[in-house]
């Protein structure tokens, strides 16, 4: 078994034993139990967020442009909307953000550009000095 | 037109930097960031920590193609990026722009897709930087 190391606020590690102790009881060994069940579900949430198909949201784009055109619009995981607004700020205001969103730019927007490749930076560093 | 003084490096010569405001989906309001860091190297807007997209709200409200894009460093390491959209303001201007995170980043830089809607003098000469839009 790996070991992880980390530092959580007080309160939370509190609740955390607390709902352990209710759970499984107060055996050795349930908080690794616990602690696994943790990070295997926050892997998967993770997984869920970063996974979309590309013909759906071909599809969910062209009927939300048509039906909203020149506005940034906000769907759920599930492609239905949920707010649009004719600016990004507009829609923040009116989103509250206890699900995952995603926001669709409008089609004439800077934003709605084709690439193929990108590129992250300068990011040479020169860590050692030759003698 | 606002001019930023050259920014003291570690490297051989000073970096060039300027201030911009990025909105908050969560907070819902304009987060001030100051001497970032200009990356011309970098082909996005603006790539922030990882922590600051997740403390905004950036990472409820992801683009489409958040998880469709893997990039490469410059040391040949895969990196696939987290997207956003928000608003930024820059030298007096609104825009619209592209916010870019990836776990484990910790870089706050603009890169070349702000630059072009702005006029940029890099002034040797007065060491500052200079934006005009």
């Amino acid at each position: 078994m790996a070991t992880i190391k980390g530092e959580i606020p007080p309160e939370l590690e509190e609740e955390f034993r607390k709902v352990i102790a209710l759970k499984y009881g107060l055996k050795k060994g349930n908080i690794s139990l616990a602690l696994q069940n943790a990070i295997e579900e926050w892997i998967l949430k993770q997984k869920r967020v970063l996974k979309t198909d590309k013909k759906q949201t071909e599809l969910i784009l062209k009927q939300i442009r048509s039906e909203f055109p020149n506005q940034f619009t906000a769907i759920d995981e599930k492609g239905v909307l949920i707010a649009h607004g004719s600016s990004l700020t507009e829609l923040y205001q009116k989103l509250d953000l206890s699900i995952i969103l995603r926001v669709i730019e409008p089609e004439n927007s800077r934003l709605n550009v084709v690439y193929k490749k990108r590129q992250m930076g300068w990011d040479l560093i020169r860590k050692i000095q030759v003698k | 037109m606002n001019c930023y003084p050259f920014y003291p490096s570690d490297y051989r010569v000073e970096e060039f930097i300027l201030d911009l405001e990025l909105y908050s989906p969560l907070k819902k309001e304009w987060i001030k960031y100051n001497n970032i860091l200009i990356d011309t190297g970098y082909d996005g807007d603006i790539l922030i920590p990882i922590t600051d997209f997740e403390e905004n709200g950036f990472n409820k409200v992801l683009t489409l193609e958040t998880d469709q894009w893997k990039a490469e460093s410059v040391s040949g390491e895969e990196i696939r990026l987290i997207s956003s959209f928000s608003e930024m303001k820059i030298n007096g201007s609104k825009v619209e722009t592209l916010v870019e995170s990836f776990i484990g980043n910790n870089s706050l830089l603009v890169g070349r897709g702000i630059l072009v809607q702005l006029i940029t003098t890099i002034d040797g000469k007065e060491k500052q930087t200079c934006i005009k839009t």
